[in-house]
């Protein structure tokens, strides 16, 4: 019996370090993401007064000390940028709004952009001169704005996907007010539900509204078509903006669901 | 000048020394009637002064008159209403008599979840902003 409440306790403790652990995952890449970009400050800084020193005396020493300050900031600006994307992935790996296929297609995005970041610090320990690392770099600037779409287009995705999740809630409380009602009919008189028939339907084009508005959102962040980085970001808010107004239809709808349901709990 | 004649002894009667005046009107004399106490105050209204204070204190009177006129008639008073110390009663209403099904409760359940998941959505996620980085090196 002893044996068999041990074996219980060990396995509750097993089963609730597993469940915290699923959820602190995003929060893991999170604290290594500020990590990331500690490190990645500290060695920008140290990266600038060498160059500043370079270009003030133009010495071998100060060259060769700014190649080598250099290259550190090089790979850890590739490491901030893979930690970030590590962050978007834990994130899309918790996201329960959102399907499989999309899911798919935006850590398919950060693969590709991850591998880049790795490719790409792969070469920085083979530079020979600030020329080098000057080319090297330039090969990350030409590449940012594939980056920051793949960002923004994931970031809007998790948005979307977080949405997609309290949709499904309500999905669910309409079907069961739906199922309420039709059960209850000849219980209640006719005005009332007749009245409740036409809350319904309100509801459900509350419902409408708020997958009009998420569609146009979807196939607005499938094409981004600029190479603007200001163009973006003025893009990336008005996503925003129409993700707010599709959840304001959602807290519409639950407001309209909170009457019906004082109008079931009421005989008059 | 006339010189006088002296008159005859015989005609001419003892003179008599004159009686000392007295005060008053002398006995004989006719004496002019004194005016009544009505005279004496209609005399004294005649007086400037008097009509003066007359026309003043008529004046002063009028005007109070006028002013009294023209005040509005104040508006009756109107009771303070005072608030009643029994509550206005709460219309009592029926339970359905589904409301304590497993059912109703079960949705009530999934609507206040709902409500409660919807309110606290943040459209955006401060940790996910993306990093800002200076791209070029600058040599």
């Amino acid at each position: 019996m002893r044996k068999v409440l041990w074996v219980l306790l060990i396995l509750l403790f097993v089963l609730t370090s597993l469940r915290n652990f699923a959820y602190a995952s995003s929060d893991t890449a999170y604290q290594d993401y500020l990590y990331q970009f500690d490190l990645y400050r500290q060695t920008y800084t140290d990266f600038q007064v060498a160059k500043n020193e370079y270009q003030k005396f133009k010495s071998l020493e100060s060259q060769t000390a700014a190649l080598d300050k250099t290259r550190i900031m090089l790979v850890q600006r590739d490491n901030l940028l893979r930690a970030y994307l590590l962050l978007l992935n834990e994130k899309l790996n918790e996201n329960r709004g959102m399907g499989a296929s999309e899911k798919q297609l935006y850590q398919t995005l950060i693969r590709n952009e991850v591998t880049f970041l790795q490719n790409h610090a792969q070469l920085v320990p083979s530079l020979g001169s600030l020329a080098d690392a000057s080319s090297v770099s330039q090969q990350l600037e030409s590449h940012y704005i594939i980056l920051q779409k793949s960002m923004r287009q994931t970031i809007i995705g998790i948005s979307v996907g977080n949405l997609g999740d309290v949709r499904r809630q309500f999905d669910q409380s309409v079907t069961m007010a739906q199922a309420l009602i039709n059960a209850t009919r000849g219980i209640f008189t006719p005005q009332k539900q007749a009245t409740m028939d036409r809350w319904l339907l309100q509801i459900n084009n509350k419902r409408s509204l708020y997958q009009q508005k998420i569609d146009s959102i979807n196939s607005t962040n499938a094409s981004w078509d600029t190479n603007n980085l200001d163009e973006m970001n003025r893009k990336f808010l008005g996503l925003q903006q129409s993700i707010a107004s599709a959840k304001q239809e959602l807290q519409e709808g639950s407001s309209f669901l909170g009457e019906l349901v004082n109008t079931l709990r009421y005989q008059d | 000048m006339e010189e006088t004649k002296p008159s005859s002894p015989m005609t001419q009667a003892p003179q008599v020394p004159p009686a000392p005046m007295k005060s008053g009107p002398v006995s004989g004399q006719p004496v002019p009637p004194r005016p009544s106490k009505l005279e004496e105050l209609l005399d004294l209204l005649h007086t400037p002064w008097v009509i003066a204070a007359i026309v003043i204190v008529i004046g002063v009177m009028a005007l109070f008159a006028i002013r009294n006129a023209m005040q509005k008639p104040s508006p009756p008073a109107v009771p303070t209403p005072t608030p009643t110390a029994t509550p206005t009663p709460t219309p009592i209403r029926q339970r359905s008599p589904f409301a304590t099904t497993s059912a109703f409760l079960n949705l009530d359940t999934a609507v206040s979840s709902f409500s409660a998941s919807v309110k606290s959505y943040t459209t955006s996620d401060p940790s996910l902003s993306p990093p800002v980085i200076d791209l070029p090196l600058g040599f």
